[in-house]
């Protein structure tokens, strides 16, 4: 049994296991099962397993998956090998979390399947088609080099059969990279697609063979997203009731005096965006803050003690406009003196929330916890 | 990157950096400092001249960088498209090999021929904490020269071992240094790109590449 098991095993029920503070490493090997309603808070931690299902969830209440990613490894796999997460019982929450591989039993998804890469080949100016099958609502969108960018609104089980052409001042042999991306609109979870190749001649046969190898002779590969119906008509009444939506003006924000609370290796950073709103929020919003800070000693002036970066999740409420992140896994905070700043980006769980500042400076002191 | 290469003599040369989460702060900055190095050595020796580099990066997926291209044309991190690496995700050796073998069919020619490339050159830096099933794509590189340069860990140095233990059984032409003597996989491409300016011939460099 690996030691994540054992330390999920050991919790009770609706605790919450900090992996930063586990010293587990960056990279995490499962499978794992989680038998009891828990949160389990990744702070950036890829749980991974070679086959699936890499976390297998069977349990009577809810378990809250937060800032993490969670791979399966294994190519070519099928069935329940490639399975990332797998819901036999029990209810699953997710929050900022990075799936490579396929889901059962989220509930908006039932089954999503994805490729782990996109192949193309294709001359300059010529045009590429692959479908997407929307596993639910979804924001697809893509950044390939020598091909561009854009993005699309889809409904769960809507049907796509997407055009991409290849610019057309492409050179012939240079390659064609970057991703599609698929971000779930009503459950925060996303996942990435690389897409790769190489502009064709007019007339390209490829290399010989390089290495032992045999010509390769595909034209066109085909993107065949998951074939899927979602639980799409609760989704999309929930779509349905929403506000209008709402604006972050500033371009920057500087927030010079603000101070944190420290304590047991982990600083909140609390941010008043009141003045960010353009017009008053009309519900609840969870934000996703991914940034870098680095520690500073005061008495030493501007001395830097260590740097890092962090991704938490925050709740910006109605009423108050405020936002909470918390660095998390921070070492050695038994010094009073010392001062912390950085940057964090915002990105709203909503993507229809348009974020005119989407990135906010941010220094202060560091106060002991009372 | 899209500039477009091709000539003869070419001597094709495979960098393969991992940048998956666990290689986050000074094995990244070492890699920075070493490829850096290691280009800057290349471009000022006129033997050099027939080096072509390639650069394919592997995290939860591989990606290439840039094609492969005469490293008299690349300056800088910047042009290998490493300058703004950010460690993250798992670590996909097995789609980075399955990608090189794609890379090798698509941009070699004629691979040992009087008027084709040369053998490739093959070095891979990682610390070895590798988190997929790589070993059927090795199977498939029987033929390459592979250096691997291992980021030194004594928590990595078991998962090390199982990591040479499988690649010894696929690669024959395989070795292992570490970062502390990466002048000798320098040393070695330069002899290599020395003999090939020689002789004129790919083929007949010594079989350690």
């Amino acid at each position: 049994m690996n030691i994540l098991q054992q330390l999920i095993d050991a919790q009770p029920s609706g605790a919450t296991l900090w992996l930063g503070e586990e010293g587990l490493g960056p990279e995490i090997e499962g499978p794992i099962v989680i038998h009891r309603p828990i949160t389990i808070e990744g702070a950036g931690a890829i749980l991974w397993a070679g086959s699936g299902p890499v976390l297998q969830v069977d349990c009577g209440g809810r378990v809250v998956l937060r800032n993490m990613s969670i791979e399966c490894t294994g190519a070519s796999l099928s069935g329940p090998d490639a399975l990332a997460i797998a819901v036999a019982r029990g209810e699953v929450c997710l929050e900022n979390v990075h799936v490579t591989g396929e889901l059962h039993g989220i509930p908006e998804t039932a089954v999503w399947r994805c490729p782990s890469a996109v192949w193309i080949r294709a001359r300059a100016a010529e045009t590429v088609t692959f479908r997407i099958n929307a596993p639910a609502d979804c924001l697809v969108s893509w950044d390939i080099e020598g091909v561009g960018q854009g993005s699309r609104e889809m409904s769960a089980g809507q049907r796509w059969d997407a055009s991409l052409t290849v610019s057309e001042e492409a050179v012939p042999r240079s390659l064609i990279r970057g991703t599609i991306r698929i971000v779930s609109r009503s459950s925060n979870w996303q996942a990435t697609i690389p897409v790769r190749g190489w502009v064709r001649q007019s007339v390209d046969r490829g290399g010989d063979g390089g290495v032992g190898g045999e010509p390769n002779k595909r034209w066109l590969l085909i993107f065949l997203g998951g074939i899927l119906v979602a639980l799409a008509i609760a989704g999309v009444a929930w779509r349905l009731c929403l506000p209008p939506m709402l604006t972050l003006l500033p371009l920057e924000y500087d927030l010079k005096e603000m101070h944190y609370q420290s304590g047991h290796g982990e600083i909140k950073v609390d941010l008043d965006l009141s003045a960010c709103w353009e017009r008053g929020s009309a519900r609840d919003l969870q934000i996703v803050g991914e940034g870098d800070y680095s520690i500073h000693d005061l008495r030493t002036g501007s001395k830097e003690i260590y740097h890092g970066s962090f991704a938490s999740t925050g709740s910006l409420e109605r009423t108050q406009n405020r936002v909470s992140f918390t660095i998390a896994n921070i070492q050695r905070l038994q010094f009073e003196r010392w001062s912390i700043e950085g940057a964090l980006t915002l990105k709203p769980s909503d993507p229809n929330v348009v974020l005119a500042a989407d990135r906010v400076k941010f220094r202060g002191q560091i106060l002991p916890t009372e | 990157m899209t500039q477009e290469v091709c000539g003869p003599l070419r001597l094709p040369l495979y960098l393969m950096v991992d940048v998956s989460a666990s290689m986050a702060g000074a094995a990244i900055e070492a890699i920075r400092v070493a490829l850096d190095d290691m280009l800057q050595r290349l471009r000022i020796n006129k033997a050099a001249k027939t080096v072509h580099l390639a650069v394919i990066t592997f995290s939860s997926a591989a990606m290439q960088t840039i094609p492969l291209s005469s490293v008299m044309a690349l300056k800088s991190l910047h042009d290998l498209g490493l300058d703004d690496l950010e460690p993250s995700g798992s670590s996909s050796f097995g789609d980075a090999l399955k990608l090189l073998k794609e890379s090798l069919t698509y941009e070699l020619k004629s691979v040992g021929q009087p008027d084709g490339d040369g053998r490739p050159l093959i070095v891979v830096f990682t610390d070895g904490d590798v988190t997929d099933n790589w070993t059927m794509y090795a199977d498939a590189l029987k033929d390459v020269s592979l250096s691997i340069i291992f980021w030194s860990d004594e928590a990595r140095q078991n998962r090390q071992k199982v990591f040479r233990d499988l690649m010894d059984e696929r690669i024959a032409n395989v070795h292992y240094e570490t970062f502390q003597r990466i002048g000798e996989v320098q040393a070695k491409i330069m002899a290599a790109a020395n003999h090939l300016t020689r002789k004129g011939h790919v083929m007949d460099y010594p079989q350690t590449y």
